[in-house]
Formats: structure tokens, sequence, C-alpha cells
């Protein structure tokens, strides 16, 4: 009876009109809100555009002018830095993070499991603001903390000063984000089987070893879908930017998508906004083929 | 315990039905109003049948716009307007508003009146977004009571987009200090620039800010400071750059340019500068932490009211031939004001609004700050402060009344890249040849 039901099910999944018609909606509303708006920006980014009158069509103008702008640069430098410290710094934080929660009792557990999303879960604007306040100059935590180690030559001024304005920023984001992703992890970690420790501790490997030769290499599905889901989070970073610093002093901490919002909306230059855009599409469309040619490409199964 | 979580499910489903439905819009009320008669303001628009609703976006990041829309004009609306419904949109200030505005320009989807400065206006009304307000101001009393009345006559091309109160042409930028500072450190107060230097290194010494500025997005040297340290040298260059008869490779915007990264470099202003917002500068200065401070004098009665020992000098100059108290440079422009949507459903009403918005800042500036505003009130200003008629006694007595190049004649590209660069010239790094190099090129384009 429950077979011949499976049978059943088999066989209408595997209609090829059943598949369109269960994935239609899905496929149209991605089209429509997604896939469409896309056409209107090639075309923009060809135009001198204002955002409300095209003034003729100027050819590679836009991107000619983009690709020769140091901001633009400048801008990709910053993104791809908050990129670097996402996956080589904050991922790995988060993962050491969940190793320990695994390990931890219960009670302990359940308390870190909750308060590790609120973070996430809060507004960007009280995030942004409560580091703002963190990083003060003249009476922010930071400065306060070192002033009274006596380490004055390191109390600067965090979001004004160009050598420390972008990790400043990163660090802010990326704290954010660092207990959601522990949790990830950590439900990573729980769908390994047991037995693999249990072999593991009869063969004397320890806590440091276990992780690094069964619960890391068995957690490269969540590893790449956080490296995905991290890179693609950095690469869209804005309103981190938006309210700490607005992207100064100057243009100096503005990242790709800041820099395409202020030629657009800021500067009414939406042609220059729009081949911004279609650069980062690219650069993202590239991220994501490399993140899948080079990451986790053997399927492990336990 | 399932029962339990299918109740909770349909319970959050029926509660986001709910909002959807909440959140669609009503159907809108049909359009009662008439065409304006040319010839007469005294229609029934102002008192239709039904509720009419329109949106209003105004600044909110500044105590004055603040307290005129909560003080004044949602306490009078319903006096003026019974059957009006007004949504209050606030903007931010600063480039947060200008945004906003922009976006709903993009969109065409305007909000029905809205205040705006110059800069952001021009874009609004070369995208035909503002409505002609001349047919609807012409004739009536608000015209009537505008002692300028250049200010409700219509441009070149025979329309006025913007009522204001006449306000802003008494508005000037003023080196603010605390007179009780200034004693504790026998300080005497700057006429020159180079005694200005000599001050805020005194005070710098002394662990005291210099001088309270807003940095964030370079919006001190953006609405005054560069232009001050010009007029500081030359005014004539100043009207020269407004009336685009010279640019920005003139030697004196290069002097001027250094002057303030000097003051950068001997610290005369707070650590972080650059990400200092306007209530924060604003607050260093009344709080004591700052010994001056350079603002606009619309923040004179809000500065009178904390700061007993207020007291200003006119901005230093820094050549022999300029006489700081003849020169004096001033907001108001043609286009900084109320603005309506030119396609309102309800085009009197929102140009009545617009108007009523315009009384309203004149009441607030003539009741609150004691200060005059070209709209004629009615109401004698009485008890003006000894430092609001020093103020005035000075700016009357000015010859030479230049006005701001921010406000009167940048476009929105221009106030976006001249914004950049000043924040850069804030961090002391950046050169005035670097400042000048990115500057000119979009400067050129300005008045296209």
């Amino acid at each position: 009876m429950l077979a011949n039901k499976v049978i059943q099910m088999n066989k209408l999944f595997g209609n090829k009109l059943a598949i369109f018609i269960f994935s239609f909606p899905a496929l149209f509303l991605f089209t429509v809100f997604v896939i469409y708006p896309i056409f209107p920006e090639v075309l923009i980014s060809f135009q001198k555009n204002d955002g409300f009158r095209n003034m003729g069509y100027v050819g590679l103008k836009n991107y000619i002018d983009v690709l020769n702008d140091k901001t633009f640069w400048r801008a990709n430098l910053n993104t791809f830095t908050i990129v670097f410290l996402s996956t080589f710094v904050a991922l790995p934080i988060s993962l050491i993070f969940a190793l320990v929660m695994d390990r931890l009792s219960e009670p302990m557990r359940r308390f870190f499991k909750g308060t590790s999303v609120l973070p996430a879960v809060l507004s960007v604007t009280v995030i942004a603001q409560m580091w703002i306040a963190i990083y003060e100059p003249m009476w922010g935590l930071l400065n306060s903390i070192l002033r009274a180690l006596r380490l004055d030559s390191l109390a600067v001024a965090w979001l004004s000063d160009s050598r420390t304005v972008v990790p400043a920023i990163a660090a802010a984001f990326l704290w954010q984000y660092l207990g959601l992703n522990a949790l990830l992890f950590y439900t990573g970690i729980k769908a390994i089987p047991k037995t693999y420790y249990e072999a593991a501790l009869i063969d004397g490997a320890g806590f440091i070893k276990s992780s690094i030769k069964i619960t890391i290499p068995l957690l490269q599905d969540v590893t790449k879908y956080l490296l995905v889901l991290s890179i693609l989070g950095c690469m869209a970073q804005f309103a981190h930017v938006r309210i700490m610093t607005a992207g100064g002093p100057g243009d100096i901490s503005r990242t790709v998508i800041y820099h395409l919002y202020y030629r657009a909306f800021s500067a009414s230059d939406f042609g220059q906004g729009c081949a911004i855009a279609i650069l980062f599409v690219i650069e993202c469309l590239v991220l994501t083929f490399l993140i899948n040619r080079f990451v986790a490409r053997e399927k492990i199964e336990f | 315990m399932k029962h339990l979580f299918k109740l909770i499910v349909l319970a959050v489903t029926i509660a986001m039905l709910i909002s959807l439905f909440a959140c669609t819009a009503a159907p809108s009320a049909p359009d009662t109003s008439k065409p304006a008669d040319s010839g007469s303001t005294d229609t029934d628009a102002d008192k239709p049948a039904e509720k009419v609703k329109i949106k209003f976006l105004s600044l909110s990041a500044d105590e004055n716009r603040n307290r005129i829309r909560e003080e004044y004009i949602k306490v009078n609306v319903v006096k003026e307007f019974p059957n009006l419904e007004v949504e209050y949109d606030l903007g931010g200030g600063g480039q947060d508003y200008a945004n906003k505005l922009k976006a709903y320009n993009a969109s065409g989807d305007m909000p029905d009146v809205w205040f705006s400065e110059q800069n952001l206006s021009t874009v609004v009304i070369a995208a035909g977004n503002a409505l002609d307000l001349y047919p609807y101001v012409k004739d009536s009393e608000f015209a009537k009571k505008i002692k300028m009345k250049e200010l409700v006559q219509p441009d070149k091309d025979g329309k006025l987009y913007c009522v204001q109160p006449g306000a802003d042409q008494y508005f000037t930028p003023r080196l603010w200090y605390h007179k009780d500072i200034f004693a504790q450190y026998n300080i005497e107060p700057p006429k020159t620039f180079d005694e200005l230097v000599s001050v805020c290194e005194t005070l710098k010494s002394n662990g005291i800010v210099p001088m309270s500025i807003v940095g964030k997005d370079g919006w001190t040297p953006n609405l005054h400071m560069v232009q001050t340290m010009i007029m500081a040298e030359d005014p004539q260059v100043a009207i020269d750059l407004v009336n685009n008869k010279t640019d920005f490779s003139n030697p004196v915007v290069k002097n001027a340019l250094g002057r303030i990264q000097k003051l950068v470099q001997i610290g005369a202003f707070a650590d972080g500068v650059t990400n200092i917002d306007y209530g924060p500068a604003i607050e260093m200065f009344t709080s004591n932490r700052a010994a001056m401070l350079a603002m606009f004098t619309w923040e004179l009665g809000n500065l009178e009211s904390v700061c007993p020992d207020l007291d200003f000098i006119p901005w230093p100059s820094a050549s022999d031939k300029v006489d700081p108290n003849n020169v004096i440079q001033y907001w108001g422009a043609p286009l900084s004001g109320y603005l309506a949507a030119a396609n309102t459903k309800y085009p009197e009403i929102a140009a009545k609004f617009a108007m009523f918005c315009a009384v309203q800042d004149a009441l607030y500036y003539n009741i609150e700050q004691k200060a005059p505003t070209m709209y004629d009130t009615g109401i004698v200003i009485e008890g003006v402060s000894p430092l609001m008629q020093k103020n005035l006694d000075q700016f009357e007595a000015a010859a030479i009344k230049v006005p701001s190049m921010w406000a009167a004649t940048f476009n929105a590209k221009m106030s976006a890249e001249f914004a950049t660069e000043n924040s850069k010239l804030l961090t002391g790094q950046y050169s005035p040849d670097d400042w000048i190099s990115v500057i000119n090129p979009v400067w050129a384009e300005n008045f296209d």
C-alpha cells in the first residue's frame, strides 16, 4: 500500500508538467522582481541619465569612467577587505564558538544558542549606533580602555582615520553575524554521527584532533553554504557604512554598493550608477562560480 | 502540543492577513478641488466636504525644523484646515534628506508638499515634479504680506515653484564663543585668521576643543566655511563664483582651502571631526567642551537659551583689505522653501498648505527666535535680546552681502562632490590642489 503511494508520488514528481506547475509561481516572481529589472539597468548604463531623464546614449563612456575612477577601485578594495576579514577571521571564530558550544553543558548551551542570534535580529541602526559610541574618540569605550591601559598612542579616531575606518566598520558588521554563523555551524556539528567521535576517542584523539580530523571535514556543506552567504553578504555591505561613516571621510570607507548609491542618488548620475551595478553583478557571479568550482566539490555522505 | 502549534500558526496567519489589508492603501478620496481661480484665493477648496489627506515631507534632524512642525504646523493646521489630514513624513537631515527626496523624485511619486533647499529644488523642478504655485500665490494674502516682492514673483519662465517666509535672508554664519572660557584663559576674540590660529592653539593646549563644527559629510565647510574663508581674503571672488564668473582654480580659493587645512592640522576641531553630526556638534559647544562653534544664526535662540555666556564674532579676515564687519554671507536662495508636487491630487490645497507652512516658519522665527522675516506676521518683535540685536545691527551695517554658493548655485552633483571633497579636506591629509582638481571639472558642468 505504502509502496504504491511512493511509486505514484515519484511518478507525479517525475512528470515535467508537474515540475513546471509547482515551480512556475516562484520562477515567475523571481523573473519579474530579480531578472527583469536587470535589463533596464543595462540600458541605463549606456545612457547619460539623471534618474528621470535619458539625456542620450553615450556608449561605453559610463563603464570607462567607472573603471578609470580611483574611488571605484578603492570601494572594491574596501569591499574585498571586508570579504577577506569575514572569510579568514569571522567564519573561523564562528566555527570555534560552535565547537566550544558543542562541548558545553546543556543549560549553558541553551543560553548561548539563545543569545547568539540576538545581534543578528537587532536593527542595523541599533548595532551601528552602538559601535559608533564604542569607537567615539574622546569618551568611547575602546579608547577609554586603551587609555586606562596606558596605550594612548593606540587611541585613535577609529571612524575618521583612513587606516582604521574600514576594519572598524568590518568589525561591527562581522560581529553582528558571529553568533548566527556559529549556530549554523553548530547545527552542522549535531548532524555528524557520534560514532565517529567514539571511535576517535578510543584511538586517543582529543578535542582539537577530533575537531580537525572529523568535525571540520564533515562540515564542508555547511561551510560552503556559510561561505557563499557570508561573501555575498559582505559584497552587498551598505547599511553599516551608511550609518557609521556615510562612506567618509570623503570616499575612503565606501563599499561598491555605497559608491553605486552615491553616484546614482547623491550625484544624480544614474548612468554611472547602473554601470557600477552591472560590474558588481559580474563580480558576484564570478565569485559564486569560483566558490562552486573550488570549495567542497566532492559530496561526503555519512 | 500539536494543537497549540496549529492554533499559533492560525493566529499568526490571521494577524498577517489583517496587517496586509490594513497596510493596503485605501481608495483615495475623490478630487474635490477645482482649478485655481487666478483672480481670487477665496475658494472653498480648503473646506472640502470630505476629509482630504496630503503627505508632507519635512526635515527632522534639527531643533528649529522639528519645533516648527510640532509646535506650529501641527497645532495650527487643525484650526486653519479643519478638513485636512496631514501625513507627516520625517526625512532626517543632510544627505539622508537629500537622498530621500531624490528617491521620491526618481519615482515621480512626490509628497504633496515638502521643504527643500535650492540645490534639491532645482532637481525636482528639472524633472517636472514641482507645481507652479504662481496662480495660487499671486493674489493671495500671503503675497501681500511678503515685504521682499522678489520672493513671490515668477522666475524667467513665468513660474513660481517655491514659497518661503524670507527668514533665510537674515541667516548668516557666525563664530560663536563662550565668553567665560575666553576670559578664563585671557583670550581676546580674534579679528584676523592668524589670531584665530593662535587662539585655537592656546585653547588646544589647555585641553579645550577650540572650535566645534559639523564634520559629517563636510557639512560646515559645505554650507559656509569654504565660502567664509574665501570672503575673508577677497569677497569679490565669492561674488564671482556665485555669478559663474570665475572657477575654483582662483588662487584665493586655494588659500581659503589652505586655511581650513591649517585649522585641521593645528587641532582646531575635535578628534574624529569627519564623523561629527549636527546635534553632537551643537552639544559639544553647549556643554562647554568646545570654546567656539561655527554655525548659522538660525541657532541663535537655541544657543542663547542654554549658554548664558554666549557671544559671537564676525569671521576673522585674512587680508588687511577686508573688514570683517563689512562683509556678510547670507543663506537665502529663491528656491529654498516649501514646494508642492506637480501631480498632487489637490493642487490648490497643496499650494495653500505650502503657504501656510511658510507662514508658520515666519511665526516661529518672529515669536520664538525674535528674528525678523520678510513675511509680515503682524507680530511686533519685542524683547529682542542684546545678542540678537547685535547680530541684526551688524547684518544691516555690512555693505557687502554675498548669497551662499551652496544654497544659491550648486546643482545636485556639485553639492555631492563638494561634500565629498570637503570631508576629505577635514582629514588634514588632503591637499587644496587635489581638492581643486576634482571640483573644477564638476563646477564646469554646474550651470549646464
